[in-house]
This record gives structure tokens, C-alpha cells and sequence, in this order.
């Protein structure tokens, strides 16, 4: 072939696919951007960024979802196992960068892709089926409308070949729920920003692969020395090598509630009384069968967990009703907040349950959470009557909670309202102010108002309300890499500024953020050198991830979004906790604000600067 | 005096099985955190986090007051060095 064959970790070519017209090209992966912007989120959104016109509508043929993987996805680097979906989000109408382990990442690059570009739109439900060169866009009529663990079941069985590795979407992404998600190795989810429902739009059903190349290193010696330092040190850690493992991220349940920062019906309240039944302590001692591990990772993070007996059929639903009795996976600590505390259940079966349906019907588990709690203060408030939501959306109730899974997901009843995430539902219904997040997109599990920074993190992140572009928390409550007092504002600024960086970054090479609780970009950068063969500085890596942040915000800016975006509900800006650890806070963004602009030498209204783009080489 | 504690994630073997962390605890007038740390005899380098009234503290030689909430992490879940 051409030139690409001489790249290293990168395979050097991308796969582009017009749904529209059934074309299926391949071509050599752009060099130059490639060592710029590495891979996964940077690489994406670079392309995204070059190819595609912002302002078009997310559900529309215009729009195209690209899949990337890192140089180091599909390595032996520990937590070599991402992909990122990079599309416009059909929740945020921002740039998005959906982020999912598991095995899928890894077989794209066996198969001999770093990336897979989809355009247009498929005239009639489709699936597209990659076995190393030998590409076909499949008729997917018959797996229209089954979820995700019977496609990937039924899809398996029709290609005939075991070890493929499928990602598909559920009823919601066909449903076109703006917060649906693409789930791969059945639990695992590219999870925000509703990426399912642009596939959906798309009538993509699934992408399954197989690949049965490798990733060729340009020197395996310095990069195996790299693999063996970093290892040695994650096992150092006791966060990663035994924290993650042993409770998962469930562990934080009590350790913010305990700082009075657990969001509580709908950011009422941040503090749950009943955070105790929903915690990693209590999931470990009751429910949980082993720990999992996404491709090559040494963490080994996931929840395998279990609803024995009768508390299998204690909720009733109609989805997979066969699946009820065995193992699954989740929840993880952000699912059982969104779907927990924030509508006030504290019932862990409940919050298992519920988590494997939005799994299997394709919703984000944070978003879908907490757009009931958004409904459920809509019912408590008495803006929305029970004859509009048919079943009482009290807070508290773990049978609405379940129900309201998959009403939403099929968009039955007031599932329809739910269905158009908590933005567009509370303003539908007369009461924006109940809308808990920033850009369209839903809060996660961090109350801003009782930790500063994660408040600036979610009113700049890109792609809407997030806390993995800035887990500033790290700093705040967990004193990584040093403690910071979370209700300060100093240092804020910059911590927010620095985070934001170093994760794009780590989001570009294709390695798990869960990484740094234990390592830096020091650790990492070796192993990307020696697989690519480009002789990356730490300078340069903090430097990449400022530059993906920059093209991120200069893009959603072509998309129409201003300083003015950069912002909070009333409710945490204006509104003081009423009780707990944190009581009389408010979020402080002012204060912290001014700086940030300043610190990314933006303009004063958070316009990205002409000298800023120069020196960025935008 | 009286102090509520909640210890958490593997520091709960330190109290009988069944009471989920919590217990409360009988201190002399001025005891300190690093009493109250021996008395549940947690090894200093597992008290990795340490909470009174929900603010997290590394002044271990502070004295606690009758009615205070002591919450304790190990490290597995972060903490400050
Ligand atoms: S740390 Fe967890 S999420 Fe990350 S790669 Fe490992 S198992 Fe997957």
C-alpha cells in the first residue's frame, strides 16, 4: 500500500463510509494531524473540525460520528482500551467526545484502523460488518428495534464468527432519546451527549468487527521499559491497586457525601441519608460477584454484580425479563448518583436494575438519572399532574424509576417527555430553572456548590456539564496529586485550566483516564513515544491537550456557542445548600471566571484570542 | 465526652460486624484525633482522609469536642498525603 505502512502505533489508515451512498473507501490517516492532535478525542475532533460544517443539525445526514482510537489503544499499555465517539451531540448541539472501553477500541485497530468515518444516512436500517480489509454495509431490518444485548446476541450468531466485537445502540438510539448511547461488550457504553441517537439517525444499528493484526511499535524495547515503569507504578498506588479493584468507583458514594456534596432530588439537597444502601461498601458486601477489566488493563475497575433470588423480579419490567436472574455489570459511582440520590431512591436493587435496563436499551445511565429527578421535581412542584405522567414521579420511588426506563427509551407516555433530556423537558413545561447542568447536558455526581472547581469544569467543558474534562475533585476532596480546599476559589482557575489539558491529552492516546489517580503524563508519554515513534516532549504533550481544548471551543464557537454558555443553573450560583457540611454555599464562578479567561489567554468575554489560535496553530 | 465515628471501605473491620461503620464512641475531655485514631487502633498511615463535622482535617494533635462526627477513609479511596 502507500506511505501509511511505515507508521507505527497509528495504523496509518482510516475508514470511511457513506451510509448515504454505500461507499466504502479507505485512506491514509493524515500524518501531520496525527502528530499534532496523537488520536482518539484530539485526532477526532481535528477531522470533525476540517470536514464538517457545525451549525447543521445533529440528527441530520449532515452530521458524521467518527470512531478513533489512540497509537496506544490496542497495546499491551495498561488501560489500552479506548475509543471515543467524536460527533455533534444530539443532547448538547456542542462538539462531543464520548469516551468507551471494553474490547471494541482494540479490535478496530487489529482490524487495521485508527478511525472509522461515517456520513450521511442509510435508507433503510443497516449494520456494518469490518473483518481486517474485507468491508460490508449489511441490511439490519431484522434487528431494528431489539436491544443491545439481543443484537449483539442475534448479530454474533448471523456473522458467524465468535470473536467478533460489536458496538450497537438500543430502542433508545433508534427512539432518537437525546441522551442515548452506543454500548459495546454489552456494558460498555459511549456514554454522553447522545451519540446513540446520531447513530440512530443515521439507521446505524451496529459497527461489528474483527481484527486479527496487531499494533506495530516503532521501538518495543523502550516502549516495553515504558509499559513495565508505568505498571509498577500503578500497583504502587493504592488507589489503583486496590481501591478501584476492590470497591470500584462506587467507593466515592460516601466519601462526597460525607463532604456534603452528593446532589440530592435534583440538587435540592447534598446530602443523601440514604447514601449508606447505594455505596461501593455496601454493593461490595452484598451484591457484587467479581471485578472486570476493559482490554489489557491492570485496574480492573468494572462491577460485575448480581440480584439473587427474589430480588430479581422485585421490580417488574418487560425488557429481557430472562436476563434478570444472572450477573451484570454496574453500577459505577456516577450512575448510582444520577439514578440514586438525585431522585432520592436509595434502593441498590433498584439501582442495579435500572442500571443493566439503560445498558440494554442504550440510554446514558447519568442523564437519563437525572432527567426523572428533573421530572420528579417538575411532579413535586406540581408543574406536570399524574395525569400527564400516569404513574406518580414521586422522589423516592424506585418502582417510577424502573418504569420510567422504559417509557423513556420507547418514548411511551411521559417517557416521551424524559426522552428529550432535562433542558428541553423543563423548559417544555414552563420551568427551566429545574434543569440541573450546563450546555443542554445533565450534571454528574459532584455538587458545585460545595466543591469550587468542579463548578468552573462544568460551566467551560465542551461538550456540556462533565466530570472527566476536569476531575478537579482529584485535588479537591481526594488530594490528588496535593489537597485544595474545596470550598476555596483560588487556584481554582488554574487547576481547572490544567486538568483540562493534561485529559485531553490522555484522551488522545487512547489509554483510560482512571490512569492518572495513579500515574501522570510522565508515565505515558515513553510508551507513546516508543509506539509511535515520534519523540513527543512533556512540553509538547501539555501543549497537544491545550491545543484539542482550543479546537474543541473554537468549534462549538462556529456552532454558535459564546462566553455567555459558560454558566450555571440559579440554583447553584444563587441558591445556598440548605444543610450538611457544606450548608450556606454557593458556587463562586465570578470569582474564578475572569481568571480562567485569563490563564487561556482568551478575550474578556471568552472568545478564543487571534494570538491564542496563532500560537496554537489553529 | 461523646464523639459519632463512621469509618469506611476496608477500615470497617475494625468495628464488629453489622454496624456499617458507625459507632459511637466515649473519649476523655480533650482527647484528639490521634487518640481517637489509637483507640480504634487504625494504623496512622490508613487514616487517610479524616473528616470532623464533614471538613476534611490533617491536624491530628486537634482536640474534639463532645458531639463531633469523625469520618475516616483508608487510601484506597484517594486522601490527602
Ligand atoms: S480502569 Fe476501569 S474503565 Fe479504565 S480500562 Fe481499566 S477496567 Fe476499564
Amino acid at each position: 500500500m502507500s506511505a501509511t505502512n511505515t507508521m507505527h502505533g497509528w495504523t496509518g489508515t482510516v475508514l470511511r463510509v457513506n451510509l448515504t451512498t454505500g461507499s466504502i473507501t479507505k485512506e491514509p490517516l493524515n500524518a501531520e494531524w496525527a502528530r499534532d492532535y496523537v488520536g482518539g478525542r484530539g485526532l477526532g475532533v481535528k477531522y470533525l473540525y476540517e470536514e464538517m460544517e457545525p451549525s447543521v443539525d445533529p440528527l441530520s445526514p449532515e452530521n458524521k460520528m467518527i470512531f478513533a482510537t489512540g497509537p496506544l489503544t490496542g497495546t499491551n499499555a495498561s488501560c489500552g482500551s479506548r475509543y471515543m465517539v467524536v460527533t455533534k451531540g444530539a443532547l448538547t448541539n456542542a462538539v462531543t467526545t464520548s469516551n468507551s472501553g471494553g474490547f471494541w477500541g482494540p479490535e478496530m485497530k487489529f482490524a487495521g484502523y485508527d478511525m472509522i468515518i461515517l456520513e450521511g444516512k442509510a435508507a433503510q436500517p443497516s449494520y456494518l460488518w469490518v473483518y481486517d480489509d474485507r468491508v460490508e454495509l449489511r441490511d439490519a431490518t431484522h434487528l431494528w428495534g431489539k436491544t443491545v444485548w439481543q443484537t449483539e446476541e442475534a448479530l454474533r450468531a448471523e456473522i458467524g464468527v465468535p470473536d467478533s466485537i460489536i458496538a450497537s445502540i438500543g430502542p433508545a438510539g433508534e427512539n432518537l432519546v437525546r441522551f442515548a448511547c452506543i454500548m459495546n461488550d454489552l456494558h460498555r457504553a459511549a456514554g454522553r451527549s447522545g451519540v446513540g441517537a446520531v447513530m440512530g439517525s443515521k439507521n446505524l444499528k451496529a459497527i461489528a468487527l474483527r481484527g486479527t493484526g496487531g499494533v506495530s511499535l516503532a521501538d518495543p524495547q523502550a516502549y516495553m521499559e515504558g509499559q513495565w515503569a508505568m505498571k509498577e507504578k500503578l500497583r504502587q498506588s493504592p488507589v489503583t491497586a486496590e481501591g478501584l479493584p476492590m470497591y470500584g468507583t462506587e467507593v466515592l458514594v460516601n466519601v462526597i457525601n460525607e463532604h456534603g456534596a452528593l446532589p440530592t432530588r435534583n440538587h435540592q439537597q447534598t446530602v443523601f441519608d440514604e447514601a449508606e444502601n447505594i455505596s461501593g461498601e455496601t454493593l461490595t458486601e452484598t451484591r457484587l460477584v467479581a471485578n472486570k477489566a476493559c482490554f489489557s488493563c491492570t485496574i480492573a475497575c468494572g462491577r460485575v454484580s448480581t440480584l439473587p433470588g427474589e430480588a430479581s423480579s422485585k421490580y417488574s419490567v418487560t425488557t429481557n425479563p430472562q436476563n434478570w436472574k444472572i450477573a451484570g455489570e454496574g453500577p459505577e459511582y456516577e450512575a448510582a448518583w444520577a439514578m440514586g440520590s438525585e431522585c432520592g431512591v436509595g434502593d441498590l436493587d433498584a439501582l442495579i436494575k435500572a442500571n443493566w435496563l439503560c445498558n440494554d436499551l442504550g440510554m446514558d445511565s447519568i442523564s437519563f438519572g437525572a432527567s426523572v429527578a428533573a421530572a420528579m421535581e417538575l411532579f413535586e412542584k406540581g408543574a406536570v399532574s399524574q395525569d400527564q405522567t400516569e404513574i406518580p414521579l414521586e422522589f423516592g420511588s424506585a418502582e417510577a424509576l424502573i418504569a420510567m426506563a422504559e417509557k423513556t427509551a420507547y418514548r411511551q407516555g411521559f417517557g416521551d417527555a424524559v426522552a428529550e433530556g432535562s433542558k428541553r423537558m423543563t423548559e417544555n413545561f414552563g420551568r427551566p430553572e429545574f434543569f440541573m447542568g450546563v450546555r443542554g447536558q445533565e450534571f454528574a455526581a459532584y455538587e458545585a456548590r460545595a466543591i469550587q472547581g468542579m463548578g468552573l469544569g462544568y460551566a467551560t467543558s465542551n461538550r456540556g456539564a462533565c466530570h472527566l474534562k476536569a476531575y478537579t475533585v482529584a485535588a479537591e476532596i481526594l488530594g490528588l496529586p496535593r489537597q485544595m480546599d474545596p470550598r476555596a476559589t483560588e487556584e481554582k482557575a488554574e487547576i481547572t485550566k490544567v486538568f483540562q489539558d493534561a485529559t485531553s491529552t490522555v484522551d488522545a492516546t487512547g489509554l483510560c483516564q482512571f490512569l492518572t489517580f495513579g500515574v501522570g503524563l510522565e508515565e505515558m508519554l515513553p510508551q507513546l513515544s516508543a509506539a509511535t515513534g515520534v519523540a513527543y516532549t512533556l512540553e509538547e504533550l501539555v501543549h497537544i491537550g491545550e491545543r484539542i481544548w482550543n479546537l474543541e471551543r473554537l468549534w462549538n464557537e462556529r456552532a454558535g456557542f459564546t462566553g455567555k454558555d459558560d454558566t450555571l443553573p440559579k440554583r447553584i450560583l444563587e441558591e445556598p445548600i440548605p444543610s450538611g457540611p457544606a450548608k450556606g454555599e454557593v458556587n463562586r464562578l465570578g470569582e474564578m471566571l475572569p481568571e480562567y479567561y485569563e490563564l487561556r489567554g482568551w478575550e474578556k468575554d471568552g472568545k478564543i484570542s487571534e494570538a491564542k489560535k496563532k500560537e496554537l496553530g489553529l | 465526652m461523646r464523639v459519632s465515628i463512621k469509618l469506611f471501605a476496608n477500615l470497617r473491620k475494625k468495628l464488629p460486624k453489622g454496624s456499617m461503620g458507625k459507632a459511637t464512641l466515649d473519649l476523655v475531655e480533650q482527647a484528639t484525633i490521634n487518640d481517637l485514631i489509637h483507640q480504634l487502633d487504625i494504623p496512622l498511615d490508613l487514616a487517610q482522609m479524616v473528616l470532623v463535622n464533614g471538613e476534611q482535617t490533617r491536624e491530628f494533635g486537634q482536640a474534639l469536642t463532645d458531639g463531633d462526627q469523625v469520618s475516616i477513609f483508608p487510601p484506597v479511596a484517594g486522601g490527602s498525603e
